[in-house]
């Protein structure tokens, strides 16, 4: 049939990263956990800066161009929340009023109606018809004359990589960044976040990825390979952007919040190349779980190797404490010093005082 | 960019397979370039014969050059029949278009970013659902939420009786010429007996009455043409009633099922009439009147074009409300507005071997197609291979089956005695019917197909199985679990009785339920329970000494009740939900053990199925996804459930008890796989080696007459042993070509070797050979199949038609 891979950058690339099994279960068999465990904040931001962008353009088409007010921003979002709720997406550990006031929160300078700073360069220099470009889908070829991802045997031979691309930006005045990222070896997209300072001029084209996690997330290469890999997409349809942006929104250290990666022809490339590669690794993932799908292995993708229990990082962690396949998981268990005779709560098939 | 220009680039692309370039003058040319008078523009395409390309390069047309200026793509629609044919359209749409961009820079055009992803590509239902959701403020905030089938199917079980009325459905079902339209044609007239049948019948009803009464008679409120034909002069107000009743129950929980989006859409396209300039719609042979009506009215707006394409030959969903007849009219509908027309052809086979094509070729001159047809001839592409001949196997069922599986697990080209295939064989068994349900007197062709690939290690995708919830099954056995969860049956020696008896909540007899461990609360339907006893029982065991297997996940359960009950009533209540309950006991052995089979897929529609549950009841104040808390009754001592649990094992076990499953329609599940789809499953799909069998269905009316009433005809017919019969020549002449259509889709599917499979010794319904295949195949060379001699092989040398002579190898 198909020799098209169909593959999502967050939803397959990224979290097959984090857990080959759990991806293998959930998204590629399909065995959903029907209990909606979306966060309704992620949305909620999005749906911010999309709402405040319209805003600002509709005001702006009046002549009288503003940003919208804190109030008005949180009367839309709980209507929008209204519209989650019942599409089944709620927030789960907090009263809907905090999600609310922590969103406008993060977006407002305190006790003001003014945006903060970052909000305003990513609402004021949103190209308008780049903006509504959410969906990148590019079709990407695995070798130069068509070779299957994994050689011979293999029907798959095309990749369509899908992603959600926040907004391009175009600066409509100087903007200053205070973090980058120091590439420490732009072969194998190594970096760090280094405090600099980066002058984005009027004009400068950028591409912007909101993120709703901190600053100091570990998985902040994987995003910083994610936009530059779309830069790669996009830049046969649109010029090459200048810099790519983190915007980290749930980072309460307004210094952190913006993270402005550097790019060129090497890192572009490289970040293809190793897209790629993720790819290949999903399928060997894809193959093997066609094989014997007890063989597939849970934990960070780059811990494979180490014994179980240190296969689980931290921010993996609070992923596995809600994953439907836990309970027999040999990773997590080891991870918790779980045992059959002495079971930890987490995968107690007995406790009925965690879900 | 001018029209020259775009073509030369199209002309330089790579990937065009060996095509010749298209000049002016030439078919594609009327068919990628748009005219500046251009209103609609109908295209008949043959199967293979590049529709998909040359709608891309249509649309890529507009992107890029336009009428004066190019047309944003934000400006553009394209709906297609599937999600699958949405994605791929999509795919095609994006790489055709950046090479077209990085074709045209080197060319040293200053050509724009088309923006291609701002086109809006999708099937009509989702399209429908975006659309409103981006224009129409009203459906925005009302948070509308447009429900999949399973979850119809629910709604409509629940809203059954109370909101939509028992005594309106019960006179509907006491008019058996109403019953007759949808009964399935291998029913021999009981059907509907269950409430699942009863929920199917409603929901077919008023989907054909919106789908079709509505567009064609609902505005001059001319009667369905059932009134006269039953004698019943209040039918079309009661179908109304039935309609509208189900319309206020959606609007109420701010829900649309696929039959409600589209009239909701229509009754508002009038506020999107603005925002299009061309509208593409793919497959539109299968167009029921409501989408018809969709289509064309975006041309309400004047400077809105319209490009539809299909092939009258490939209709075949006359069952689920399409109708030919929209296909066929457009040409008059648009003289009748005073809107320009044109029509293009593409009659040039680029998918299969000259012996396939001079194969369908023939089928469909010999078919009942040959009256019916709109005027084309399929012609082989100029570089087609001759390939091998058409065969026809002929033999006892399972000897076929044998040699089926022999030829794939060998590599699926023709006889030829080889080694194990090097790569995964692209093929594709397609029957009418691929249901493996056997019963214990007869076996199922397709559950004959399955074990025979099973044993030579092929794996086999089958998602219209209808066994996924069956006994053994992940769906059956889990719902098993949750319905001893809630509501145990026990054999219990009770007063008054001599001998012990089931007892549980929900059981028939009152008497009973004083001695249950569960608290009766309202009646509900016991199917839940004949799931339980029969999991239960399982491998010959009896209700209180099941095997041992199923006795541990049993003594599992009991304890979790044992907990969930002591917690609720202590000072930190259970958090455990029913998703949680389903994932723990997905994680024992028996069901985690599975491998790569169908009983993994159907873990996932175990979990998809439960969702559309909980779904419906995420609104009101008792979700199932809520903890489970259950008290104990402090008077009798029993268990009290929320009634949530008590509604959802209503609703289950009659699904499941009451109607079959299928499997899910996943690429996973079908990769590596050989595909056993049905005739209408292949439409749009294409494979290396395809196998047909059961191929000759006998002739029903049904489907035609119930186009006819609906478009308020009353076409003299009577219903005799539960289906129509009619002399209608007009309707029998349908009926015919309905038939011959699956057919002809089926054997297009093929590219390098098709099959023909027959078993002349089984003489039951849908295993007959097709007359016109009989017809073909009655001067064909026989020999023996050299895996099996009892395998008769018929071999076709038809080649092909080229310039309307028929030649040979």
């Amino acid at each position: 049939m198909s020799d098209i891979i169909e593959v999502s950058y967050t939803g397959d690339l990224l979290a097959h990263r984090r857990c080959p099994r759990s991806w293998a279960y959930e998204k590629h068999v399909g065995l959903h956990p029907y209990e909606q465990v979306q966060a309704m904040e992620g949305h909620l931001v999005h749906h911010s800066m999309e709402w405040l962008t319209i805003q600002y353009r509709r005001h702006a088409a009046d002549g009288a161009p503003r940003h919208a007010t804190r109030a008005e921003l949180t009367t839309q979002l709980d209507r929008y929340s209204k519209v989650l709720h019942s599409r089944g997406i709620r927030t789960r550990f907090a009263s809907k009023a905090e999600v609310l006031e922590r969103v406008a929160h993060n977006l407002y300078v305190k006790g003001t109606d003014e945006p903060k700073p970052e909000v305003k360069a990513a609402v004021e220099g949103a190209l308008h018809e780049e903006y509504e470009l959410r969906t990148v889908r590019k079709l990407i070829r695995a070798g130069t004359d068509g070779e299957p991802i994994l050689g011979e045997g293999d029907r798959k031979k095309k990749v369509l990589l899908t992603g959600i691309l926040d907004v391009v930006v175009q600066q409509q005045s100087d903007f200053t960044y205070h973090r980058t990222w120091r590439w420490t070896n732009k072969r194998t997209l190594e970096g760090e976040p280094v405090p600099d300072t980066v002058v984005a001029r009027r004009n400068d084209l950028e591409i912007w990825d909101y993120k709703g996690v901190r600053a100091d997330s570990r998985y902040q290469e994987d995003y910083v390979r994610q936009v530059v890999t779309y830069t790669a997409l996009l830049e046969e349809r649109m010029r090459r952007p200048d810099r790519c942006v983190l915007f980290f929104t749930n980072e309460p250290r307004a210094e952190k919040r913006l993270l402005v990666i550097p790019i060129d022809d090497e890192v572009v490339a490289a970040s293809m190349e190793w897209t790629l590669e993720q790819v290949g690794e999903l399928r060997k993932t894809e193959l093997l779980m066609q094989r014997d799908p007890l063989a597939v292995e849970a934990g960070d993708i780059r811990r494979r190797g180490l014994p179980l229990g240190e296969r689980i990082t931290k921010e993996l962690k609070q992923q596995c404490t809600t994953c439907g396949q836990r309970f027999d998981c040999p990773s997590y268990a080891a991870n918790l010093g779980s045992t059959a005779g002495d079971p930890h709560p987490d995968v107690d098939l007995m406790n009925v005082h965690k879900n | 960019m001018n029209a020259e220009e775009f073509i030369a680039l199209l002309n330089g692309l790579p990937g065009r397979a060996g095509r010749p370039a298209v000049r002016r003058g030439d078919s594609q040319w009327d068919i990628i370039t748009v005219r500046p008078d251009d209103r609609v523009l109908q295209i008949l395409a043959g199967p293979g014969s590049g529709k998909t390309e040359n709608l891309v390069s249509r649309i890529l047309f507009e992107l890029f050059v336009g009428i004066g200026k190019p047309t944003p793509a934000s400006q553009i629609l394209v709906t297609t029949f599937t999600k699958k044919a949405a994605t791929e359209l999509e795919v095609r749409l994006v790489e055709r278009c950046d090479a077209l961009l990085a074709h045209a820079r080197s060319q040293g055009f200053d050509v724009e970013d088309p923006k291609i992803h701002d086109l809006r590509i999708g099937t009509l239902h989702s399209l429908c659902d975006r659309l409103l959701g981006e224009f129409d403020d009203e459906y925005t905030e009302r948070g509308t939420r447009l429900i999949d089938e399973h979850e119809t199917v629910v709604r409509l079980a629940m809203a059954y009786r109370f909101d939509i009325g028992i005594g309106l459905i019960d006179s509907l079902l006491a008019i058996d010429g109403v019953t007759a339209l949808f009964r399935p044609p291998w029913d021999g007239g009981r059907w509907p007996s269950t409430n699942m049948d009863k929920v199917k019948f409603v929901q077919a009803l008023i989907a054909q009455h919106t789908e079709t009464w509505v567009p064609r008679c609902g505005k001059n409120r001319i009667n369905n043409g059932l009134e006269e034909i039953t004698r019943e002069p209040a039918l079309t107000d009661s179908l109304i009633r039935l309609h509208d009743k189900w319309w206020a129950y959606l609007d109420r929980k701010n829900v649309l099922d696929f039959t409600a989006i589209q009239e909701k859409f229509l009754q508002r396209q009038d506020k999107l009439l603005d925002n299009f300039t061309h509208v593409f719609v793919d497959e539109f042979q299968d167009t029921n009147p409501i989408q018809f009506a969709i289509h064309t009215s975006w041309l309400q707006n004047e400077s809105t074009r319209l490009t539809v394409v299909g092939d009258d030959d490939q209709s075949i969903y006359r069952f689920r409300g399409s109708d030919i007849d929209c296909f066929r009219g457009l040409a008059d509908y648009c003289l009748s507005e005073g809107i320009t027309y044109r029509s293009g052809k593409l009659e040039e086979n680029w998918r299969s071997t000259r012996a396939i094509v001079g194969c369908s070729e023939a089928f469909r001159n010999l078919s009942s197609l040959r009256q019916v047809t709109m005027d084309k001839t399929v012609r082989p592409a100029p570089v087609a291979a001759a390939g091998y001949p058409v065969r026809l196997l002929s033999g006892p069922w399972a000897d076929l089956c044998d040699v089926v599986a022999a030829e794939l697990a060998a590599g699926g080209v023709s006889t030829e005695v080889s080694g194990p295939p090097e790569a995964p064989v692209d093929a594709a068994v397609l029957l009418f019917s691929t249901s493996e349900k056997s019963s214990r007197t007869a076996t199922k062709p397709a559950d004959e197909i399955r074990r025979a690939l099973e044993a030579q290690q092929l794996r086999v995708y089958n998602p219209r199985n209808k066994t996924a919830g069956v006994l053994g099954s992940p769906v059956h056995d889990i719902f098993a679990l949750i319905s001893y969860l809630i509501d145990p049956v026990r054999v219990k020696r009770i007063p008054g009785r001599a001998r012990a008896v089931e007892v549980h909540a929900t059981c028939r007899e009152s008497d009973r339920w004083p001695y249950a461990d569960s608290l009766h609360k309202f009646r509900i339907v016991d199917g839940h329970a004949q799931c339980q006893k029969r999991f239960r029982k399982n491998n010959g065991s009896g209700l209180n000494a099941p095997h041992p297997r199923t006795a541990e996940l049993l003594d599992y359960v009991d304890q979790i009740r044992d907990r969930l009950v002591a917690a609720t009533a202590s000072d930190k209540p259970p958090a455990l939900t029913l998703a949680g309950f389903v994932a723990r006991l997905l994680s024992f052995p028996q069901f985690r053990h599975c491998g790569y089979t169908p009983e993994l897929f159907r873990q996932a529609l175990l979990t998809s199925l439960i969702e559309s549950h909980v779904a419906p009841s995420r609104e009101t104040m008792r979700s199932l996804d809520s903890p489970l808390r259950p008290s104990r009754n402090p008077e009798t001592g029993q268990i009290d459930w929320p009634d949530a649990c008590w509604n959802f094992l209503n609703h289950f076990g009659a699904l499941l008890n009451s109607t079959t499953l299928d499997d899910l329609e996943v690429e996973a599940f079908a990769d590596n796989a050989i595909a056993m789809l049905t005739f209408h499953q292949a439409k749009g799909l294409e494979f290396d080696h395809v196998y047909v069998g059961c191929t000759g269905r006998s002739i029903s009316p049904d489907n035609a007459l119930c186009t006819e009433f609906f478009s308020g005809r009353a076409i003299p017919a009577v219903v005799v042993d539960g289906h129509y019969q009619t002399r209608d020549p007009g309707v029998l002449a349908m009926a015919a070509a309905d038939r011959d259509r699956e057919v002809y889709v089926a054997i297009t599917r093929a590219k390098q070797t098709l099959t023909i499979l027959h078993d002349p010794g089984d003489t039951t319904g849908q295993t007959h050979l097709n007359p016109a295949l009989e017809t073909l195949f009655a001067q064909a060379t026989r020999t023996l199949h050299p895996r099996n001699p009892a395998v008769q092989v018929f071999s076709l040398n038809t080649t092909g038609t080229v310039g309307g002579q028929e030649t040979q190898v």
